[in-house]
Parts: C-alpha cells; sequence; structure tokens
C-alpha cells in the first residue's frame, strides 16, 4: 500500500517522546494554560529533531480536532464499539499515514523560511490553515512557537488570508516588517516590503488590521492602505481597488501611471535590470500587464506609447523614446 | 527471500482460487449486495496478502475461518464508515451554510474522522467520553470532573490516554 511507503520515509518517533508531547497536549487543553505553557513546549520541542517532529504531529491533531464538527458526530464518535479493538490493530499501519498525515507533511512550517524565486509567485498553506500567496523575489520566515504565529517579511511582498489558531491556546497571528508589525483582525491583507532601503506597505481586502512601528498605533480597514517606515505608521489611505490585488491574479494593473513606476513594478518580476530612460518616466500609461511575462508587457508598452524597447541582453533591458530618423 | 515470496504467492492463489467464490457468497447473503460483497471479498484477500508477512500460517489451516474472521471485520468497518459518513453529513447540515467546507475538504475531514474513530475505539468508554468532552464540547477538565464526578488528576489521566492513542505512542 502506498502509504505503508510515507511510513517508511519517516523515522519512527519514540514512545516516551510522543508521550510527552500528549502530556503537553493534555496541559494546553487544562483550561488555564497561557503564553508560559507556549515558551515551555518551545523548550520541550527544541531538545532534538525528535522532539520536534512529535510536536509536528501533536499540532497535526490539534487540527484534525478542530475540524470535527459536533453535534450529531459526538454521539456516533462515543459509541465507537469495542468489537473494532480487534481490527484495529490490524489497520493500525494502514490507517496512521491517512489522509490528514499526508497533508500535513506539505504543511511543515515551523520556524521554517520561504522564498519565490523572481519571477515565481508560491502559494503556501500554514500550520493553522493561514493562506499566504509569496510574490515575486520574496523571502519569509515563519514561527508558530513563540507565544504567537509570527509571519516574517524579509522582502518582497504576501497576500495573507488569515485562520483562527486551531490551538486551544489561540495565539495571535502577526506580520513582522523591519518597519513594524500587522496585526489581523479576521481578514485578507497584503504587506509589501523592498528588500533593502525603504517602506512597508499594507493593503486590507476584507477585515481590518493593527499596524504597530515605532511605538505608534494604526488601524486599517478594509478597502484601505497604509505605509509604515522609519517615520512609524502614516494615515491610511483609500486604496486603489483592483489594482493593489491585481498581483495576486499575475497581473499589473496601472491607472495613469508615470511609466517609470511601471517598468520599476514589472522590473520586480523578472531577473536583470529593466530600466526607464529619463525621457519617456513622465508619460502616463494605462492598462493591464501580465507581470509574469515581461516579453508580452514590454510589447503592449511599444504598442501603446511612444517608445521602443532595446534589448542589450536579456538581463540589461531599457525602454527608450523611438528613435526618430536614426 | 524469493523463495518465500513465491510460496507466499503460490499459497495465496490456491487459497484464493479454492475460496474466493464462496467467500464472496458468503459476503452476499449477508450485505444483500453483489457489487460491494465483490468489492469486499476483494479486500479480504489484500489483507491476507499485507497480513500475511508478520501473520503465523496456523491460521490458515482453517482456511474459510481465517477469510470470515478478517471479512467479519471489514464489514464491520464498512457500517461503521457508513455511520460515521451519515453522522458527519447530519452534522453538516445543522450548520450555516457559509459553514460548510468544499466537497474536498469533507472528504478529508471525513478521513481524519475515520482515523480518530479508529483511535478512539482502542479506548475505554469513560476515556473516550471525557475526551470527547474536552475536544469536541470544549470543556474544561475542572467542569468534565464534576460532570464525572472524577477529580482532576483522574480527568487529566484519561486526557492523556486518549492523546497518547491518537498521537500512536500506544
Amino acid at each position: 500500500m502506498s502509504s505503508a511507503v510515507t511510513a517508511g520515509a519517516e523515522p519512527p518517533i519514540d514512545p516516551i517522546i510522543l508521550r510527552e508531547a500528549a502530556e503537553w497536549l493534555t496541559r494546553l487543553h487544562e483550561g488555564d494554560a497561557g503564553p508560559r505553557d507556549w515558551e515551555a513546549i518551545e523548550c520541550w520541542r527544541t531538545t532534538s529533531p525528535a522532539h520536534g517532529r512529535a510536536w509536528q504531529r501533536a499540532e497535526a491533531l490539534l487540527g484534525d480536532l478542530r475540524a470535527l464538527p459536533g453535534g450529531p458526530l459526538r454521539a456516533t464518535l462515543e459509541r465507537s464499539a469495542a468489537r473494532r479493538r480487534h481490527l484495529l490493530r490490524m489497520l493500525w499501519l494502514p490507517l496512521l499515514p491517512a489522509a490528514g498525515w499526508l497533508g500535513w507533511q506539505q504543511l511543515r512550517i515551523d520556524g521554517e523560511r520561504f522564498r519565490s524565486a523572481t519571477g515565481e509567485q508560491r502559494p503556501v498553506t500554514l500550520a493553522d490553515g493561514t493562506r499566504l500567496l509569496l510574490n515575486t523575489d520574496t523571502e519569509i520566515a515563519v514561527d508558530f512557537h513563540t507565544g504567537a504565529r509570527t509571519i516574517r517579511l524579509l522582502g518582497g511582498e504576501i497576500l495573507v488570508t488569515s485562520a483562527p489558531d486551531p490551538s486551544p491556546v489561540p495565539r495571535p497571528l502577526r506580520v513582522v516588517t523591519q518597519d513594524g508589525s500587522v496585526r489581523p483582525i479576521g481578514t485578507r491583507f497584503s504587506v509589501r516590503r523592498a528588500h533593502g532601503d525603504g517602506a512597508s506597505r499594507v493593503v486590507v481586502f476584507e477585515g481590518a488590521v493593527e499596524v504597530t512601528g515605532q511605538g505608534q498605533r494604526a488601524r486599517v480597514d478594509a478597502g484601505q492602505r497604509l505605509e509604515f517606515g522609519a517615520s512609524g505608521p502614516g494615515r491610511a489611505q483609500a486604496h486603489a481597488g483592483v489594482g493593489d490585488e491585481a498581483w495576486t491574479q499575475g497581473m499589473v494593473v496601472a491607472r495613469r501611471m508615470r511609466l517609470s513606476d511601471l517598468i520599476a513594478e514589472l522590473d520586480r518580476y523578472h531577473p536583470g535590470f529593466l530600466r526607464c530612460h529619463p525621457d519617456v518616466a513622465d508619460l502616463r500609461i494605462s492598462g493591464t500587464f501580465p507581470a509574469l511575462a515581461r516579453e508580452r508587457s514590454l510589447q503592449l508598452l511599444a504598442e501603446t506609447l511612444p517608445v521602443q524597447v532595446r534589448q542589450r541582453s536579456s538581463y540589461w533591458v531599457t525602454v527608450e523614446p523611438i528613435q526618430t530618423g536614426a | 527471500m524469493s523463495d518465500a515470496g513465491t510460496a507466499l504467492r503460490q499459497d495465496v492463489h490456491a487459497l484464493y482460487s479454492d475460496h474466493h467464490g464462496w467467500l464472496r457468497a458468503w459476503l452476499r447473503r449477508r450485505l444483500g449486495c453483489g457489487e460491494r460483497a465483490a468489492d469486499l471479498a476483494q479486500d479480504t484477500f489484500v489483507r491476507v496478502l499485507s497480513a500475511r508477512q508478520a501473520a503465523d500460517t496456523s491460521a490458515w489451516r482453517e482456511p474459510r475461518a481465517y477469510l470470515t474472521t478478517i471479512a467479519r471485520n471489514l464489514m464491520a468497518d464498512h457500517w461503521r464508515r457508513a455511520e460515521l459518513e451519515r453522522a458527519y453529513l447530519e452534522a453538516l447540515a445543522a450548520q450555516p451554510e457559509a459553514l460548510v467546507p468544499s466537497p474536498e475538504a469533507q472528504l478529508l475531514i471525513l478521513e481524519t474522522l475515520l482515523r480518530i474513530d479508529a483511535c478512539l475505539a482502542a479506548l475505554p468508554a469513560l476515556t473516550r467520553r471525557i475526551f470527547l468532552s474536552s475536544q469536541l464540547d470544549g470543556m474544561v477538565y475542572a467542569d468534565i470532573a464534576a460532570q464525572q464526578g472524577l477529580s482532576l488528576p483522574t480527568v487529566k489521566r484519561h486526557m492523556s490516554t486518549a492523546f497518547v492513542a491518537c498521537l500512536g505512542a500506544a
């Protein structure tokens, strides 16, 4: 059976360690568990790789249990018949790595880094069900084990569709950049931070977020965007509607955008340099451009504006005024 | 090793040709459905093959008793699955439409449900009840202890036993 192959790939975990994980799970559900318990679990979990794997299994179980609806199901589960014990012994091996476990394999992320290449968009589902979309050239580090669910945006842009924490002691979700942190309130939003210098930007599509930076706080509601950098969060402004979300569909939407801004935007999606000649930088352009297909975007530009695309090499491309009569 | 493998295949082949038709009829009488009986007869032989490596051959001396033991368990599993599926669909029907998961998610939840049910089946009824009170009803241990007339440490012990079983450490 295929499940047996998976079971073989994963080295078995010492039952003593699994029992300790069970003790932690027991503690978490007692009713008065708090952040200190998470700290203690963090200590325990990092003792060895086997402890880490045991805890991954424990967290997967938490997610599984949380997914079960109550009501009529509760009574049916309670009637679980003893005659099945015999059956269970036979089924044990094939059952353990069933769909839930297999699904979990893909979600292993604790403390892990995720990167998308330039020109790539990468969906990631975190252990708690939070869904991310990494835009081009983006790097994040995810840490769920310090009493908070922290997504550190090291550079690039992410779309976050947050999910409630499946653990019995909910840990707050937050997105942290070097400029501050964004705390969602049941929501879908994106955060962008250029690698290196610059500021961070949050755009909220559903729900709301709270931004903290430089000791100041600001709330951003659906339909708004906010920049926050060295001088703390600014004021929330209405966002550009579909334009700010277009990247999640692999598009850049321009509305009377300066050509140099559009070029800078398209540049993010391709390795090498895409530059705009100063003489055409202030031309205005409107349209929808496929961010991930740069050639096509540049062709659209050349068809719409009095510009030409000059390929010095595939890594060095400039958009210049049309040379007439040359 | 390969000799043993060949011998096993011959054994199973003999078992299959001698008893498959009989087993199918036996199952059909109990299930009242020819198609399902054929499926379960097939599953029974698959189980024989996969259980064979570890099992002792003495069980094979009574082939029909051996086959019906496996088939009975598979039938119990089949009915249990149907029962859980029905209960799950009932639970879904009671939820507001916006909260109903997609069909793919439903299938995953059902798999999860079967797995957790299999873990719980090995536990004493009281442990199962305490665990479900905590996990499905969201009760804290102190309340479960009061409701069941047990001490707090006893409730914790039952919870720990259940988690051990679900983590596969039992």
